[in-house]
């Protein structure tokens, strides 16, 4: 039987973290008005903490996700602040949106096309997984994502 | 069994194929040595049920990285490393991880040129040796010894013979356990394809729906296919046939012998050379007079290449087809969520689905020229999949991903997956790649492959069918994917080793056995001198019971 060991600590600097925590939020976003959960109360960004400080045995593209997070988070920083003059974690949630959908196109300036597009792909999956993914992992935090969605138990309701 | 020096037979491959064979073979009396290049995986080893482990980080795959094939585009240039997502090496094989999808091939399939009057000129088509009749006897063996679950005569006439009517009593066929509980969405769409005059169907399916041989029902567990079935009530090689040759004391079950090269003396078979892949040192040989190869198409071709099985027709590889594809989305904001309802009467959210729809198999329909089609696998979004894979394929984020879960949490959806006929091409083809290794040091596969007009044309006229009956039911198409030229690899693979009466222009005759080296047989899908319309498991089975019937 497969056992998954998480690590002790996780893998981001408290500021990538907040980075990263803070465009989760908006691209599984919780919606108070209509009950959706989002990233934010799923922890997700817990579980690629923990997932980026696991070895190429758990998955053999984790080092690679490590180095483009690592490379990448500073470059977008300096991008913030040149379009909007404030840092990431301060972005306001329109900026944000604004923000990963120039990224998903590639458009976002002085960052490589590629780079950038492989990046949104990395943060969309991975945010995926952190909602989604069986609460062993980090995320899905008491499985809220599951319950509401209503897999494998009926749909429960949130506030 | 004590470990056998000559076998009467080596089975090269434990999968549907192999495992067969094994069963066939002992049961005759014959000793068998089968060499499965993976590793033997216990029920045990395919829990904790865990998308990310098993679908993200591809648990059971062979890995892209270190053991690929190589796919090279429709322009001859373009080529890329691919992930052969389709492989379970492992005991057992594919079985291990298959949806168990089990239809029948038909005249239609066997016989293809009697509906596909004229088939484009630039392709290959041609009818198998045999029909339907000489193959149902075991059709019905496959399903009794895998243990397939469904209902026979489901179709008005004079289709019945189809999912089994027995001509000769006039009785219908029993496949060995009823379908599996119907999926709670059957009858909203049966309604609604009565209206457009089709007829779904309960599928067939090697998924027990109830105790059978002492494997257990499924408990819709929601993890199944591209998943190992730690209950087992999912029919594999290992828990059928597989078990019954280890059972008959004549089947010595050989783990983690990769298969390198056939051995041959002249136009007769010797033996087959291999390597422990724990132990790779020095290649061993082991010798028989009957070697019996089924890897899956790809690496069977693979394989003959890497031996040099005299090929006077330069045909070994050539003539791959995958299945045109298609599948499309849609929501019924007039339904409710499926859901399994307080009396239990059909299958939990988390679950197969049931139908299976073939009204677009033979294509009778003046405003079009395409005339032999292929058959839709209907799913629940929520199907099969687990949680990740089915957002994931939305491709959607931010609100637009709320409004998507939103009305995958509160109304019924349905999810199409076609399999259709598909234009064999001499073009489409194996080749080996000497700058690419594997980890033991031999060329992958080099495949090229792209898919013609016709399948194009045939999966979006396909989809648009359905599209167009559920829209008339009140559904909203959320998403739509024809097939494309390009296909990187399928699981269905067939047809690089065409057998046929005539040996100037097929690599195996009707038995199966190479034309130029007595002795080499194959059985997995190489044989299918063209696709066929349907998941090809059932019939490579039964094809694989009919060969060794004969062998001598």
């Amino acid at each position: 039987m497969w056992k998954l060991v998480v690590p002790e600590s996780g893998f981001f600097t408290p500021l990538e973290r907040a980075q990263v925590g803070a465009m989760f939020k908006v691209l599984v976003p919780a919606d108070r008005h209509r009950g959706i959960p989002g990233a934010n109360d799923a922890l997700a960004i817990q579980f690629l903490d923990n997932l980026l400080a696991m070895g190429s045995d758990v998955y053999v593209e984790i080092p690679e996700w490590r180095e483009l997070y690592r490379e990448t988070l500073p470059k977008l920083e300096e991008t913030a602040f040149k379009v909007y003059a404030r840092a990431l974690v301060e972005l306001s949630d329109r900026q944000m949106v604004e923000f990963l959908q120039y990224m998903q196109a590639g458009l976002l300036p002085s960052l490589d096309v590629v780079l950038q597009k492989q990046l949104f792909t990395a943060l969309h999956r991975h945010c995926l997984q952190g909602c989604f993914a069986d609460p062993r992992w980090g995320g899905n935090r008491d499985r809220i994502m599951w319950r509401w969605l209503g897999y494998l138990q009926p749909p429960e309701e949130f506030s | 069994m004590s470990r056998t020096s000559k076998p009467d037979a080596i089975i090269v491959g434990s999968g549907a194929g192999g495992g067969t064979a094994a069963s066939a073979l002992t049961k005759r009396g014959w000793n068998v040595v089968v060499l499965e290049k993976g590793p033997n995986r216990p029920a045990d080893e395919f829990v904790p049920y865990d998308e990310l482990h098993f679908q993200d980080h591809k648990a059971l795959r062979p890995a892209k990285q270190s053991d690929p094939m190589v796919y090279v585009h429709p322009d001859g240039k373009k080529e890329e490393t691919v992930e052969r997502w389709w492989i379970g090496n492992m005991v057992g094989g594919s079985t291990m991880l298959w949806e168990a999808n089990l239809p029948r091939y038909t005249d239609e399939d066997f016989q293809v040129l009697e509906i596909l009057k004229e088939p484009p000129p630039d392709t290959s088509m041609v009818n198998w040796p045999w029909r339907y009749l000489d193959f149902k006897r075991y059709f019905e063996q496959a399903e009794r010894e895998w243990g397939v679950s469904g209902l026979a005569n489901q179709w008005p006439p004079p289709y019945q013979e189809l999912t089994g009517f027995d001509e000769l009593t006039g009785r219908p066929y029993e496949y060995p356990m009823p379908p599996i509980r119907p999926h709670a969405s059957t009858p909203f769409l049966t309604d609604a394809f009565a209206k457009a005059g089709m007829h779904p169907y309960l599928s067939p399916r090697g998924i027990n729906s109830r105790t059978y041989n002492g494997r257990p029902g499924c408990p819709f567990c929601g993890y199944c296919q591209g998943y190992g079935c730690a209950v087992n009530d999912r029919a594999s090689s290992t828990n059928t046939v597989l078990a019954r040759a280890l059972e008959s004391g004549r089947c010595d079950l050989r783990p983690n012998q990769y298969v390198t090269r056939i051995l041959f003396d002249k136009n007769r078979v010797r033996g087959v050379e291999y390597i422990d892949t724990q132990d790779s040192a020095q290649p061993k040989i082991l010798e028989s007079s009957r070697v019996i190869v089924s890897i899956q198409a790809i690496e069977s071709a693979r394989l003959f290449l890497l031996s040099g099985i005299p090929d006077p027709n330069k045909m070994v590889g050539k003539y791959l087809t995958y299945h045109t594809k298609g599948s499309a989305e849609l929501i019924f904001k007039n339904t409710q969520v499926w859901d399994e309802g307080p009396d239990r009467k059909y299958q939990p959210r988390t679950s197969l689905g049931s139908l299976q729809l073939r009204d677009l198999y033979a294509i009778n329909d003046a405003s079009t020229y395409l005339t032999k089609g292929g058959k839709f696998s209907i799913y629940d979004p929520f199907t099969i999949y687990p949680v990740i894979r089915l957002l994931w394929g939305t491709k959607l984020w931010g609100k637009a991903l709320q409004d998507r879960m939103l009305e995958l949490r509160e109304y019924g959806g349905v999810s199409f997956s076609f399999t259709g006929e598909t234009m064999s091409m001499d073009t489409n083809r194996v080749e080996l790649d000497s700058s690419r290794l594997d980890p033991w040091g031999l060329p992958v596969a080099r495949v090229y492959y792209r898919h013609h007009q016709y399948d194009l044309d045939l999966s979006r006229y396909a989809l648009d069918k359905v599209i167009d009956v559920m829209t008339n039911a009140g559904g909203e198409l959320r998403a739509i994917s024809p097939q494309t030229i390009e296909n990187t690899g399928y699981g269905h693979n067939h047809g690089t080793l065409r057998c046929g009466n005539d040996p100037g222009t097929s690599v195996l005759g009707p038995d199966c056995q190479s034309w130029t080296v007595k002795g080499l047989y194959v059985v997995d899908a190489a044989w299918m001198p063209t696709a066929g319309a349907s998941n090809p498991g059932l019939t490579t089975i039964a094809n694989a019971y009919r060969v060794c019937d004969q062998m001598n």
